[in-house]
């Protein structure tokens, strides 16, 4: 298998080298500047003796130099005795102090034997210099011209190796910062496609915290938003957290808005280093080194990213604290149309209360009747386990269903007793009114089948379309269950409110009738406290706006 | 081949690919064996029966779907699970993934972090399973 993106250091060539060498028969020693020669694995026989020799030794000691600058070529230590300098550890460029240990390989040549350097080995190692000569293998020795393909061979072998390392070097470093870029990419796409979502700021804040902890890998980190922030009204004060935290959410709030107060305002990216030197008690402890990245928009800080100490114990970088800071940006372009949407949905629906309240306003006994109908509608949208975004619709559904009254006389609508044919065909036109209102309005348009069916009558003897059973639109069975809920709970002009447990019977009894049978079993198990709730705060409302008339 | 390290072989006809996954996961102690298409990855998954097989969707040859379906078919290699990359937006159908061992099929770009838990996680859940085949 070939081997990839395996950490390689020099020492590694040059066993490589080495290994290679001694396959080869040639021998490799370490040595360093007194000229001691240390050997990296077998020698032969004559080598050992040049290698242990005192006068050998001083040669090489006086070469040292030579044998630094010059490696991958052949250097004559002796006449028949070369040392081939091996690339050794990595030095720094710039470093002017030579290194103190450098591996040779050794080539020994048959210019040795005829040499005054045999005699004088003989001499050290008491050997009888002819008998010695004869022992020596002769095909082991290299001829001058031999040595000098060989040491340039060996400076080949060299120079490719120390360019190999350098690649696979500059290899690993490509594919750490594409690691790096892979992941930032991965959590900008995550978070990106999660922004798209109709997600709430909270649940987006955390989700986006927990990855940022989590691809930084830091021990902890929470998001603190100031809670001076006006602009963030709904977030104001509050904070999000990842990671093993050191100590309690709430201390780490506290030392959120320390930071805020201390750091925000500059706007930048910060790693510290010495957290004494904030001055915020208790910090020292909860950290070695922070990250600190403020929350900024429109150029006023609302908050702040605080993260702790890398989880491999590595530096905090500043690939780290760019890829926080271009997050938090990003944080605050969705905090920024997060708070947009909330302003428009709380307008739309003020809009919508208070234009659904002058109508119930028409009829004193309806006084806040659409507000309940919507509160019911939702709950039973709920309960039929429609999803989230289906129920708000369903709400506001139910907040319009009656918004045609606007164009039914006053007179009729509030008439107490019997109706007349006449006055009740008035009264039947107000769900067609209410969807021609709303057919101009786009947004409006999922709406009108809650606005237009909500007379319509399971047996098919509702109005306007006298629809029957599953053609009755989803929304048109909801609001029609809700709003008769509450036309029997509450007083009207022409009867007081039946007693709950009456409204109920009722309900059961016009199931299959008048109501979607499966729809009506769902809505008896319903928790009705809110309604009832409701139902006094509009009454305490309601007495409340009468009471200056009756007493004047 | 170290045979108490888990082995995961890793495809991919881009290369940087493959070292970007090599490099996490050599890092967090496996072994790495890279391939650059599927014939070449069968041969060596047939070797050395990697633990985890990481492979890309594209690729020359033979892509990664036939290398699962091929993997499927031969002993030593048919309980070994798959990781595979895509392209985002590229999905493969029930049918499609029934003929193999995918257990999770990632888009691209992907977070090598990610993968690496992913392998981490398969190699705790299956080591029962490996331990009787």
């Amino acid at each position: 298998m070939t081997s990839i993106a395996r950490p390689t250091e020099s020492s590694v060539i040059n066993d490589r080298l080495i290994q290679r060498l001694g396959e080869l028969g040639i021998s490799a020693a370490m040595v360093d500047a007194s000229g001691v020669c240390l050997p990296l694995g077998d020698l032969h026989p004559i080598e050992r003796m040049i290698l242990q020799s005192p006068a050998f030794r001083a040669t090489v000691a006086r070469m040292w130099l030579q044998l630094v600058e010059r490696s991958g070529e052949a250097v004559a230590v002796w006449p028949g005795v070369y040392f081939v300098p091996l690339p050794s550890k990595r030095r720094r460029r710039s470093s002017s102090v030579p290194n103190r240990q450098v591996s040779v390989a050794i080539l020994c040549g048959e210019d040795l034997l005829d040499s005054e350097h045999m005699l004088l080995l003989c001499d050290q190692n008491k050997l009888d210099v002819r008998a010695a000569l004869q022992r020596i293998d002769r095909t082991s020795l290299l001829s001058a011209s031999e040595i000098r393909r060989m040491a340039l061979c060996m400076g080949w072998m060299k120079q490719d190796s120390v360019e190999l390392d350098r690649r696979v070097h500059e290899l690993q470093a490509m594919s750490q910062h594409l690691a790096e870029s892979y992941e930032e990419l991965s959590l900008m796409y995550k978070l990106s496609s999660n922004m798209m979502v109709n997600q709430t700021p909270n649940s987006f804040l955390s989700y986006a915290c927990l990855e940022l902890q989590q691809v930084v890998g830091l021990r902890w980190m929470v998001l603190q938003i100031a809670d001076h922030s006006d602009t963030l009204c709904v977030l104001a004060g509050q904070s999000f957290s990842a990671g093993s935290l050191p100590t309690s959410k709430r201390s780490l709030k506290k030392v959120g808005l320390q930071l805020i107060d201390e750091l925000a305002s500059s706007g930048e990216p910060v790693v510290i280093d010495d957290l004494t030197k904030l001055n915020i008690p208790g910090l020292p402890d909860l950290a070695n080194h922070l990250l600190v990245v403020p929350l900024v928009r429109d150029g006023v800080p609302f908050g702040l990213i605080f993260g702790a100490d890398k989880l491999d114990d590595s530096h905090i970088s500043s690939i780290d604290s760019k890829l926080c800071s271009s997050l938090a940006s990003t944080m605050s372009i969705f905090l920024q149309n997060a708070m947009l949407y909330e302003d428009m949905q709380s307008m739309f629906l003020g809009t919508l209360h208070a234009l659904t309240s002058s109508i119930d306003a028409k009829d004193s006994y309806t006084h806040g009747h659409s507000e309940r109908v919507a509160l019911i509608s939702r709950k039973l949208a709920q309960a039929v386990g429609l999803d989230e975004a289906t129920c708000e619709r369903v709400y506001i559904a139910g907040l319009v269903h009656d918004v045609g009254k606007i164009g039914v006389p006053e007179q009729v609508l509030c008439k107490p007793g019997r109706l007349t044919f006449e006055e009740f065909e008035l009264i039947k036109q107000h769900p067609e009114i209410g969807a021609r209102i709303l057919q101009d309005i786009r947004q409006m348009h999922d709406l009108i089948p809650g606005v237009l069916y909500h007379h319509e009558r399971w047996d098919g003897n509702g109005y306007p379309h006298r629809l029957s059973g599953g053609d009755i639109p989803l929304f048109g069975r909801v609001i029609g269950l809700a709003d008769a809920f509450d036309a029997m709970s509450t007083n009207r002009t022409y009867r007081r409110a039946l007693k709950h447990e009456d409204v109920m019977v009722e309900i059961r009894r016009c199931a299959g009738t008048q109501f979607d049978p499966d729809m009506a079993a769902v809505f008896l198990n319903l928790d009705f406290e809110p309604f009832f709730e409701m139902v006094q705060t509009h009454q305490a409302a309601h007495d409340h706006d009468v009471k200056p008339e009756t007493s004047e | 081949m170290d045979r108490n390290k888990p082995i995961i072989l890793v495809v991919d006809d881009e290369t940087h690919i493959v070292h970007v996954v090599s490099l996490k996961l050599t890092r967090a102690g496996y072994q790495v064996i890279p391939a650059e298409d599927g014939e070449e990855a069968l041969e060596l998954a047939l070797e050395h029966c990697p633990d985890v097989v990481i492979t890309d969707f594209q690729m020359p040859i033979m892509n990664g779907l036939e290398l699962c379906i091929e993997m499927r078919q031969h002993e030593l290699t048919a309980n070994t699970p798959v990781l595979m990359l895509t392209a985002r937006g590229f999905g493969l159908d029930d049918d499609q993934l029934s003929q193999t061992n995918i257990v999770e099929v990632l888009s691209k770009p992907f977070s090598p972090r990610e993968i690496l838990s992913r392998v981490e996680k398969l190699l705790n859940i299956d080591s029962g399973v490996t331990v009787i085949s």
